[in-house]
């Protein structure tokens, strides 16, 4: 009987992480937002994404976060050369490079507004299709839509101060 | 790479006409703003997102029939040739070869032409089709509208 009295708690424990990965993976900022806190840190009153700023990429090591950084800043890098000459942002957002960082979804959002915050470029289409949100709506130049979207990343955690 | 390479490497024919760089690259306006003298905005249909500048009423799809609308509504007509004409000022519509929009170009009032490359650099070109090929296309639309200088004058 021993036995069973130890072994409910962690399958106890193994069903919330569970769970609490799948709320995570379907709705990543509803788990931020919710103030969701892991049993671990309990009693801490912060929300899940102040008390791990570097959880951009929550799944796995630091060594796949620094993969997934690398292979970000590559497909950027070779966006923006591809496209230069390019005159609709229709085009730019067909390159395969963009469409493969739209692929990144929600956890490549903190790379994106990094690299907006240090380089303007037509970004826009791809964090609307990341997030499903728009905060730049009614900005009609790149300087303004630029302001809204780091606006917004650091009000959402996704960006530091 | 300097930009003239670069502008080279992707529009050969400009390596053979005469051309000259007036500008540096500049992200914030693209060709079909700049053909439409507006440096503070990029004009594109956009189906997702936002940031850019495209008439309202204008469907937001990338079609040449939408390009030449967007000039209508700035005051622009079509007109036949690349000519230059006293009392109007005149642009380009490049198309590729599925006839969708890829550049425009504005005529200067000395004949010559003026065209932004995308994020890049602005240029001033002798000949209108000098920006054409394989990657702009050629231009197959002109356009005009009057500077409200008087004809002759």
């Amino acid at each position: 009987m021993t036995w069973m009295s130890e072994a409910t708690p962690r399958r106890r424990r193994a069903r919330w992480n569970r769970e609490e990965c799948l709320v995570e993976r379907r709705n990543p900022l509803k788990w931020r937002h919710a103030k969701h806190t892991h049993p671990a840190s309990a009693r801490s009153t912060r929300p899940w994404h102040e008390a791990n700023p570097k959880a951009a990429f929550p799944r796995t090591s630091a060594l796949a976060r620094r993969h997934d950084i690398d292979a970000f800043e590559r497909l950027a890098d070779q966006w923006e050369a591809d496209t230069a000459f390019e005159s609709l942002v229709t085009r730019k957002a067909i390159h395969p490079a963009y469409q493969r960082i739209i692929g990144m979804g929600e956890p490549g959002v903190p790379l994106v507004l990094s690299r907006l915050q240090r380089q303007p470029a037509q970004w826009f289409w791809a964090l609307t299709a990341m997030t499903g949100k728009d905060p730049a709506q009614g900005e009609d130049t790149l300087e303004g839509a630029c302001a809204a979207w780091l606006r917004w990343g650091r009000e959402h955690g996704f960006l530091r101060d | 790479m300097t930009d003239r390479e670069a502008v080279e490497a992707q529009i050969p024919r400009l390596a053979l006409s005469d051309y000259r760089i007036t500008s540096p690259k500049d992200v914030m306006y693209n060709c079909f703003a700049w053909a439409a003298g507006d440096t503070e905005r990029i004009w594109s249909p956009l189906m997702l997102g936002s940031g850019v500048h495209w008439p309202p009423g204008i469907p937001a799809l990338a079609s040449l029939a939408g390009v030449i609308d967007a000039y209508r509504i700035v005051g622009f007509e079509r007109c036949e040739s690349p000519e230059l004409e006293n009392g109007f000022e005149k642009i380009a519509i490049f198309a590729d070869a599925t006839n969708d929009p890829r550049h425009a170009a504005r005529q200067l009032p000395n004949g010559r032409w003026t065209s932004k490359l995308g994020d890049h650099v602005d240029i001033e070109h002798a000949a209108v089709e000098a920006v054409g090929g394989q990657f702009y296309g050629e231009p197959v639309v002109f356009m005009r509208k009057p500077t409200g200088q008087l004809p002759g004058a």
